[in-house]
This record gives structure tokens, sequence and C-alpha cells, in this order.
């Protein structure tokens, strides 16, 4: 039968388990996906107050270049300023209301409204107003420029805060720098930038990827390539994560493999490992991939000195609160940001990004075009489709009469502790304003 | 699919073999043919659900084209290729056209459906390792 060894001495990212708090095992009411007066309080105690994932930084490499986005019923202007420092801004101008940009990417040398072409300077600031003279009320350029917002960068993205007064990002980060920075997001590729309209809950989405319960059911493919029963779950103060073994298989299986399967095989042969090597020793696989990565790192164009062994086969997925899912491998990652509809309970907008890590010495092309569209009308792969193929199912179901609430297993800790994440900021634990 | 249209249509069993509203899994050629007698006429789709790789006989046909997997419950739509209509499946089913003539039934063992080699596959996206 497989069996999992797990390092017990990390490098910088911990290995070791956390402590499981008591969370209780209390049903986590329905409303909390249903309702616009809970939407409401999540808007009001915690995404106007915590800081959020608004695009990469390589999206706006130069001076004047600029992304909008939106987070709820906000839309945001995130430009590259005169000074080369990121600036984040509420896109709305602050005339007749007109969004300053109504383009996703663009470049300009000053942020000028289309409606009257009253114009702001790449950090917001007011500059020109046409026909000034007739404003008899006067304009005070001051209190006329575009309302900032706090933008910080880790990881190579662009993070913002709604709440002038937050902590700063390291802060609301806690744990995450020491655990991921050995990946170097910064330095990766985003070969994928994608948003998905899904007729669900925004945490309906975020839970999904919050267990490994389902694997069993939704993605049999998955055993044999991953260990979905030994995983570790490590839960901090607001955000959790998972380590799930890798170029392994299930012992749900039931039995000892003798053929490699293909989706070992793959990536074995990707970087010079010969699958016919391990015939009858399917288990050997994933420690000597680890051995031989290690071995192999410099014709391989890869630095994995910041790395433990199981971070060079494994998935470490983290959970960042509330709604960043990272898949987290050494040589790639994949994010899903999970953002709330304007004003829709039942409606949310998954954004999908893939980065690579590239050879070192190799340039990254351009960050991936994005492309917006509806679930259904083209595949995510396949483990994405299996995963997303049941939640507007889920949001049908948590809107019944006939439905309390979640009556969730062990396995599926890491949806209670973001839970008791989301509640202490509804009733006030981390508030800022005195 | 253009490439299997010229395939020759291979004997598989007498309709008589299939009671009707049943199915039947014959083996020809190496390729497990669920033979389904639907009330619509007769229908053949190769004997896998694509969720958990197992044996769709036995399963409840439904409706005019309708194959209920006996093990999890994935329903698949024989009329229109095969699609998976329900979870857990979200692959579809292999789908052989039918012929049937002087009452002995006749397919074309069209290439097999399949998933991705690795299912964490994206289309569009070229994963180093």
């Amino acid at each position: 039968m497989v069996a999992i060894t797990r390092v017990t001495e990390s490098v910088q990212t911990p290995a070791e388990k956390a402590n499981d708090p008591d969370m209780g095992s209390e049903i986590i009411p329905k409303e909390r996906y249903i309702s616009k007066d809970f939407m409401d309080k999540e808007w009001d105690k915690m995404w106007t107050k915590i800081w959020l994932v608004m695009c990469r930084e390589d999206q706006i490499p130069e001076i004047g270049d600029y992304i909008t986005t939106e987070i709820g019923k906000e839309s945001l202007l995130i430009t590259r300023g005169d000074d080369g420092e990121v600036h984040a801004m509420y896109n709305v101008c602050q005339h007749r209301g007109n969004q300053v940009k109504f383009d996703k990417m663009g470049s300009a040398k000053t942020l000028r409204c289309a409606y009257h072409m009253w114009e702001y300077d790449l950090s917001g600031k007011l500059i020109t107003v046409p026909d000034e003279e007739d404003f008899e009320q006067g304009c005070d350029k001051d209190k006329l420029s575009l309302r900032t917002v706090k933008a910080d960068t880790w990881g190579g993205f662009v993070w913002v805060s709604l709440d002038p007064n937050s902590v700063p990002l390291t802060d609301f980060l806690g744990m995450v720098p020491q655990h991921l920075d050995p990946y170097r997001f910064e330095d990766m590729a985003m070969v994928m930038n994608q948003t998905v309209e899904w007729d669900c809950n925004w945490k309906t989405s975020v839970d999904a990827f919050n267990e490994v319960y389902h694997v069993q059911s939704i993605h049999p493919e998955l055993a044999y390539s991953i260990d979905d029963v030994d995983v570790q779950i490590d839960l901090y103060e607001l955000h959790n994560r998972y380590l799930v073994p890798f170029q392994t298989y299930s012992p749900r299986l039931g039995v000892e493999l003798e053929e490699v399967p293909e989706a070992i095989a793959m990536p074995m042969q990707a970087m010079g490992m010969n699958p016919e090597d391990y015939k009858g020793k399917v288990a050997d696989i994933r420690v000597d991939m680890q051995k031989f990565k290690r071995k192999n790192e410099k014709s391989l164009g890869r630095d994995y000195s910041m790395f433990n062994d199981d971070q060079l086969t494994d998935d470490y997925h983290y959970n960042i609160f509330p709604n960043l899912t990272l898949n987290v491998h050494s040589d790639n990652m994949m994010l899903f940001i999970q953002r709330p509809h304007p004003t829709d309970p039942n409606k949310m907008l998954f954004d999908m990004q893939m980065f690579v890590q590239l050879p070192d010495g190799t340039d990254n092309p351009p960050p991936a075009d994005h492309e917006q569209f509806k679930h259904g009308e083209r595949s995510l792969g396949l483990v994405l489709d299996q995963d997303s193929v049941n939640l507007p199912h889920v949001q049908i179901g948590l809107n019944s009469d006939a439905y309390d609430g979640y009556h969730i297993s062990g396995q599926e800790r890491r949806i209670r502790h973001m839970h008791v994440g989301l509640m202490d900021y509804i009733n006030g634990k981390y508030a800022t304003d005195a | 699919m253009s490439d299997n249209s010229d395939l020759e249509f291979v004997f598989v069993a007498r309709v008589d073999d299939v009671p009707a509203g049943k199915n039947r899994c014959f083996e020809v050629e190496g390729r497990g043919v669920l033979l389904c007698a639907f009330h619509s006429g007769m229908k053949a789709v190769e004997n896998i659900c694509p969720h958990e790789k197992i044996s769709l006989e036995g399963g409840r046909l439904r409706g005019a084209g309708k194959i209920v997997c006996p093990h999890h419950g994935s329903n698949f739509d024989v009329d229109d290729d095969g699609k998976a209509l329900g979870a857990p499946a979200v692959l579809p089913i292999t789908v052989f056209p039918v012929r049937v003539e002087d009452g002995n039934v006749y397919v074309q063992l069209v290439t097999a459906k399949r998933g991705p080699d690795n299912p964490f596959a994206i289309p569009g996206v070229k994963l180093n390792f």
C-alpha cells in the first residue's frame, strides 16, 4: 500500500502541522449564502475592510498603464503613476459620476473622463476642468480629485484596501509571506486570466476548493495522481491551507498500482525521468521525483534551494482570507479569486489565473489578456468542470425551505475556519474605525 | 465524427437478444457494446461510464434516449451524442451509430471518447511539470 512520507524539517515554508482550534460542529447557516442583508453586512464589515488582490504589477509595467477592475459594486482604476509607483482609486469622475475609464486595460498620459474631459493625473489628482470659470461654486482641485484607495504590493500582485484605516498589508497577510515567498510569485508569468460568471455565492465557490472530501466522488481520475487521504490541514488566524501529496495515488484505490498512471508519467517525462523504471514501484515516484528535481535543478533551470522536498511535488493549497484560493507548486501556481456580485448573493465572479515559473534566464511573455464568459460556455479543463458542475445546484438548494445549512465533516474544517474569520469581521473583531 | 463515417457496420447481436426497455453488453472486437432497446429504437453506447470507468450495463433507460448509470446515477443523453446531463459525470459517453437489418443489429465501432491524460490540463495552457 502506498505510504506517504512527509518532511519534518523545512527551509522557510513551515511543514509542521498547526494546532487545530476548537470551532465546534454547529450547522453553518444557509442565510450567509443567500441573504441580501448578510451580503450587505459582508460589504460593510469585510470587503471594505480587508486587502484585496486587484491585478498583477506586470499588467501595468510602464508609466501611464492602467487597468480597471471591480469588487462588488465598486469599479477601481489601478495606474502606474508618473512616480513609477502603483496608484489605486475609485473609477468615478467627480463631475457627473461617469467611469473615468471603461476599458479593462489601457495606457494614458493623464486620465481624462470621456464625458466632459475632466482631466486627472495618474495619481488621480484633478488637473483641468473645461470652462472652469463657469462653475460659480468653483472647482476645488483637492476635493474634486479622484478618491484614492490604499494600494500595496506583494508577490507581484497589486493589493488594495478600501479602508483608509486598514492595517498594513503585511499585517493582514500574517504568515503568508513566510510560507509563500519561496515560490517567487513575482517572477512567475501569468499565462491565463479568465473570469467566469457563476450562479452561486462567492463562498459556495471558496468552499468547493477548501475540502478534498469531494475528490473521491467528483474526481475519480485524481486517485491516480494524488493522495486525497493523507492531507494535512493547517488553520492559522485568518488564512488556512492543506498539503496534498501529488505524484502518487490514493489509498482509496485499495490496491498497489503496477503501471505508472499517465497523469504521473507525463510530468516525469517532461523533466527527464523514465516512467518505465517505475513499473511496480509507483509508490516510490513521489520521493524519487523530489530527489530528481533537487539533483537536476541546474539543468532544469531552477533554484529549489528555498523549498523542502515535499514542495517539489505536492500541492501547497492556501486560502488567503477570504476569497483567494491558491494551488501552489514549485513551478506553477493556479489562483482563483472569488468575487461577490454587485447586488445578488446568488451570483459571483470566478477569476481563474494561471502562473508558471519559467526556467531561469527565460523572459516572461506579457501577462495573458483577460477574457470573461458565463459558466458552461467553455471548458475550464476536466477537474474544474467537475468542481463547478454542482455549484449552481448547491446554490438552488441553499435557497430551499427544506435546508438549514452546512452539516460538515472534519475533512471540511477549512470551510468552518473561513466562516470563523468571516463572522469575526462581521462582529467587529477587526474593526479599525474609532 | 468524420474520420469514423466510413467505418463498416459490424454485427453485434439479434434484436431479440435484448428485451424491450433493457440493455445488454456484447463484446465486439474487444469493445464492450451496450445495446439499449429503447422504445424509440435500438441504440448503442460504449459500456463505460466516464465517471468511474465502470460498466453501464443494467442502467435504467429513460425517455427516448437517456441512460442512467447503475452505480452513481450519472445520466446521459444517447440522442445528444452521449452528453452528460447530471453530475457526477461531466464527460460524455461514446455513442455507436446503429443499423438494424433483418433483426440483426450492427454498429460502427467509432473511436472512444476519452478524457484528458492529465485531468488537471486546462485548455490553452501549457504547463511545465
